[in-house]
């Protein structure tokens, strides 16, 4: 397998510079025998080896490493101190250790030489006795009953002669038994040496000098293929490559402006090497995901032991290369990520066994290349996530309101994991639910410029899917102009470009609350204006050019960047920038363009954090464009103002065309009509104290003005405070303060609030306001309209709006009183609601349909659904027209439209 | 220590002048801001340079002008008077200012000044405590003064003027 192979590769590569190191430091250990801080780094290194040697089952090492540990653990305890005997020993465990791993970097396996057998015997028998405390060293300090027990034979009254004496017989003993061996060893040598590299056979063993030990098993030399490098040095370089890149760049425009052949030969020889260095050097920089992965059987091995579950893990594509300062920072992520799939995803095996998976469960760890980005997985087969549970718990933290779960699609409700203060542990373990939650992996995910999916099917498993840039130094870029400097998109963020016209922007750019939106292909997509959000100057020619939008993906939301210009892509190098500037969230970094000036790198996330609010109350607004059509009849969303403190109005919010706030400064009297600019039109405003009664809009320095569009004209209210936008029941009261230009009061939020006439305080401001651009308005006199709506709030809006456009309405609470009346009246057309109590829109129309004498009546149905089978349904039972209750203008056109075929057919 | 690109320093004529007690002189590259006269120890300016193209940073502190291009690396380029706090009436425009590129090597950045003027040689015993008020400048950013015959040279502290916010992180 591909990643053992690396880890085999690296643990070589590391042994081998550690065994340079141990040679050097046995031999100034003889020298000072008490360097404790020495005897600890060989303890280690041996270890190291001891511990990875057993990693891959390498028995031989391991046994080799084990006993020299034994001997090691002695010195470093003070036990005993190290004489010549002792190092010897010790280095040829090194010797032998060297030879092993010349055979394993040879072979892939250990040498099978019974040779190795029989040192390793030899080995431990040193071991035992000096753990035994039989052997010569054994510091006089040290003497304690203790180790007398130990060792009884020589116990009790040894001194130092006596001692020594022992020691010297020791030595002996040690000395015959290594001379014995030594000829074993010389014999085994050259057999194994013949055996083990024919290629290079003429090598002579290098031979220690008889008095110390026996020559060393070693014959291969350790082949030196990797050089460490500093890490700054390649960090360097980096940057050079870069400068590289810069200069190719400035010189190919020159040398495509002068057109000289021979330079532009020239420059494109230097701009193939240029880009192969930068390849080349951005290679250095890439190290295999496995680098990071092989952390994870361990650390799997012990989540799922303290979890007391069993997983397997699986790793794939452990070779797939990242750049070196990514691999760094996926780790924790990952480890979270793990973390969390073991202790809420993979059930326990009872479990599992009882739902007929098998007992363990399988933890996939996957990287994989996918469009210029690499995307790793980490795939359980557990339980899944329950999006119930999701939107209980979200509920509960207070992350989103119950009506906003309520609408969101199972996806969105996954993303919610991904929010602040949101932990999913039902209960906190010490694997998981420690307060970072997921919302801090995905936010390290997105610095690193990725993205974070999740698929969770329950009872199935779940899958986390990062995507994340291949290196983060030179990235691809779309370079954009806003307010005359140019700035970098990374290439990964965008999703398309648009341009729009002033008429497509009139059409499909909405402005709600404080925020525009676009309609792209039935999408809602928030607009976030650049020089806005980087407090620019608006440009000299406003909008009158249109919009340039930037579709841009910031994980898991899309929003529109408006910028003034795009220009092309570009290859760039990313730069950071300073420490005055790094606090600010809207840069990435900073780049050097081609003509050697300074761009700087939007962050697209940082954006969009600097946005937070904005955005989040987007989402709730996008979604309130978007659900109006579904909402059921009662439900209204609403905008609440106040003119003077304390006094509370509220207007439905789809009337609104756009809020926004101006200086008292910019309001102009013109002919006794106060008007502000806006958009280069001049529209009026109206203070709504004018009209009713109630106390003025008190000075202030700068107002809101709410903005309507109607009968293609804008036209203003000029109040005091936005206090909010909600989605309400409506229960309105239209008799306590029945009076022109309110349709009625509701308690909202514990304050009495009156719903204003929108169409009738225009009409009361300017009485020929709606008669101007529509033909005929006066027309409509004498025109009778039948009204059948129960909502009172609604019978009043629309019969205001049919009203002010000059028509007589008569109004019907349900359909059988409608019908009851359209019988003994004459009307030209009958406006009916659907949904109604004691007999329905649908009911009424086929009554007045099968009606000779009434069947030539029009029929509109004004509805707040607007779903194509309830259009079928209304055909069929006669209805001429659909239309939405709060589209004013359109249900009007549908009255004349419908007016004129009638007199049409009557005149034919 | 003092690579010179674009404009020349005239070290010499300071030292001639004070050859006599050179061990106990420190140097200081000397400069203009509105009235102001100021220095920073010669071993903490990297380089003069003439004009560079600044490229502003939206939404950045006040006194930071922008960033430039130094032969590739890209430094934040701060405004002196900006950042002292010293207003100058008719300053001149950002374009025309000189970059003094001093600090720390790893991260320099450029400061902003009027007009560059010579390498001075101080006597060490000139070099005296800031004043309690200096008219016009933030004393944070002054380390010492030092009396000359017809000006008062302000010795600016390099670590203050390169530190960035501090309650930003």
């Amino acid at each position: 397998m591909g990643m053992e192979e690396d880890i085999l590769k690296d643990f070589l590569a590391e042994s081998k510079e550690n065994l340079e190191l141990l040679d050097q430091q046995f031999v100034e250990l003889e020298q000072e025998p008490d360097n404790m801080d020495l005897i600890k780094s060989i303890f280690r290194t041996v270890h190291t080896i001891k511990g990875t040697a057993g990693f891959f089952g390498f028995t031989t090492l391991e046994g080799i490493a084990h006993f020299a540990e034994d001997i090691l653990s002695k010195l470093r305890d003070g036990i005993v101190t190290i004489n010549e005997d002792i190092a010897t020993i010790l280095l040829k465990s090194v010797d032998y250790i060297k030879a092993i791993l010349a055979s394993l970097e040879q072979n892939g396996k250990e040498p099978d030489d019974i040779e190795y057998l029989d040192f390793i015997v030899e080995l431990r028998n040193f071991a035992e006795k000096i753990v035994k405390g039989q052997d010569v060293s054994v510091k006089p300090k040290e003497e304690k009953p203790k180790e007398e027990g130990e060792g009884p034979k020589e116990a009790s009254q040894e001194d130092a002669p006596s001692e020594k004496a022992d020691t010297d017989k020791d030595k002996k003993e040690e000395a015959k038994k290594e001379e014995l061996k030594e000829e074993k060893t010389e014999d085994k040598k050259e057999a194994a040496e013949a055996q083990k590299s024919p290629k290079e056979p003429s090598k002579p063993a290098p031979k220690t000098p008889p008095k110390k030990a026996g020559p060393p098993p070693t014959t291969a030399q350790l082949t030196e293929t990797h050089v460490r490098v500093d890490v700054h040095l390649l960090d360097k370089l980096m940057n050079l490559a870069g400068e590289l890149v810069l200069s190719r760049n400035r010189l190919t425009q020159i040398a495509n402006r002068l057109s000289d052949t021979e330079l532009l030969t020239a420059s494109q020889r230097l701009s193939l090497a240029v880009t192969e260095i930068q390849e080349q050097i951005m290679k250095t920089r890439m190290q295999p995901v496995g680098n990071v992965f092989n952390k994870f059987p361990r650390i799997v091995r012990d989540l799922s032991r303290s979890a007391q579950k069993q997983v397997q893990l699986k790793i794939e594509g452990a070779e797939t290369e990242l750049d070196r300062s990514i691999i760094e920072s996926i780790k924790d992520p990952l480890t979270h990520m793990v973390r969390n799939s073991i202790d809420h995803g993979i059930e326990s095996s009872e479990i599992r066994v009882q739902k007929g998976k098998p007992a363990a469960g399988t933890l996939v760890m996957r990287a994989y290349h996918e469009g210029g980005q690499v995307i790793i997985e980490i795939q359980d087969d557990g339980a899944g996530i329950d999006p119930e549970k999701i939107k209980k718990k979200a509920v509960e933290k207070g992350v989103i309101s119950h009506e906003q779960v309520e609408r969101l699609t199972n996806r969105d409700v996954l993303m919610l994991i991904f929010q602040p203060g949101f932990s999913t542990a039902e209960k906190v373990t010490n694997i998981s639910g420690r307060g970072v939650g997921m919302d801090v992996v995905k936010t390290n995910i997105e610095k690193l410029g990725g993205t974070v999916e999740l698929q969770s099917e329950v009872g199935q498993g779940t899958t986390v899917r990062i995507k994340i840039p291949l290196t983060l130094a030179i990235i691809p870029a779309l370079v954009v102009q806003c307010s005359g400097q140019r700035y970098c998109i990374p290439q990964v963020n965008l999703v398309e470009l648009v341009h729009l016209s002033p008429d497509d922007m009139e059409k499909d750019v909405q402005i709600i609350g404080d925020s525009e939106f676009y309609r792209l292909r039935g999408e809602i997509l928030p607009l976030v204006r650049l020089n806005r959000v980087l407090n620019l100057p608006e440009p000299d020619a406003g909008d009158a050019n249109g919009l340039n939008i930037v579709v841009l993906n910031s994980g898991d939301r899309q929003f529109g960047l408006v910028v003034d210009g795009i220009h092309d892509s570009e290859e760039i190098v990313v730069k950071p920038l300073g420490t005055h500037l790094k606090h600010i969230h809207a840069f990435a970094g900073t780049t050097l363009m081609g003509d050697g000036r300074v761009a700087l790198i939007l962050d697209v996330v940082g954006l969009t954090s600097a946005l937070k609010l904005r955005g989040e109350e987007s989402l709730t607004q996008s979604q309130l464009l978007d659900e109006q059509a579904k909402v059921d009849e009662e439900r209204q969303f609403l905008l609440l103002f106040t003119v003077s403190p304390d006094e509370f109005f509220a207007i439905p919010l789809a009337l609104v065309n756009r809020l926004d706030k101006i200086q008292a400064t910019d309001i102009e009297l013109v002919g006794g009509r106060e008007v502000i600019q806006y958009r280069g039109r001049s529209i009026p405003v109206i203070r709504l104290e004018s009209f009713l009664p109630i106390s003025p809009v008190p000075e202030q320095e700068e107002y809101h003005l709410i903005i309507f569009h109607m009968n293609h004209q804008d036209i203003a209210f000029l109040v005091s405070q936005i206090e909010d936008s909600l989605d309400i029941a409506i229960d309105v009261d239209e008799t306590t303060f029945r009076q022109d230009g309110v349709l009625g009061s509701a308690i909202i939020k514990d304050k009495t609030t009156l719903f204003v006439d929108v169409y009738q305080i225009i009409q009361m401001f300017d009485p020929e306001f709606f008669e101007q651009g529509t033909e005929g308005g006066v027309g409509n006199r004498g025109v009778r309209i039948l009204l059948a709506e129960d909502s009172t709030f609604y019978r009043n809006l629309l019969s205001s709006y049919l009203i002010s456009a000059g028509y007589d309405v008569v109004t019907a609470e349900d359909g059988q009183k409608a019908w009851d009346i359209i019988r003994s009246e004459q009307f030209d057309i009958l406006i009916t609601d659907i949904e109604m109590p004691n007999m329905d829109g649908f009911e009424l129309a086929r009554l007045v349909k099968n009606e000779p004498s009434l069947k030539h009546i029009p029929i509109i149905a004004v509805t707040s659904l607007s779903g194509d089978e309830d259009r079928k349904r209304g055909k069929d039972a006669g209805i001429d027209e659909y239309q939405v209750k709060l589209n004013r203008e359109m249900v009007l056109e549908a009255i004349q439209h419908l007016l004129e075929t009638k007199e049409m057919a009557q005149a034919a | 220590m003092v690579e010179t690109k674009g404009e020349t320093l005239p070290a010499k004529a300071g030292e001639r002048s004070l050859e006599v007690v050179r061990d106990l002189t420190t140097q200081f590259a000397t400069f203009y801001f509105g009235e102001h006269f100021f220095g920073l120890p010669i071993e903490d300016v990297i380089e003069i340079n003439r004009a560079l193209d600044i490229t502003p940073v939206p939404l950045a502190p006040e006194y930071v002008a922008g960033v430039v291009n130094l032969r590739g690396q890209i430094l934040t380029a701060v405004h002196l008077g900006k950042r002292i706090g010293l207003h100058v009436e008719d300053g001149k425009p950002l374009e025309k200012l000189n970059n003094l590129i001093m600090g720390d090597r790893e991260e320099p950045i450029s400061l902003l000044v009027e007009q560059i003027g010579d390498v001075m040689a101080v006597g060490i015993d000139q070099i005296e405590a800031p004043p309690d008020l200096i008219h016009g400048v933030d004393k944070h950013f002054v380390k010492n003064v030092c009396k000359l015959p017809e000006k008062l040279l302000i010795i600016l502290n390099t670590d203050n003027l390169q530190a960035p916010p501090k309650d930003k992180s």
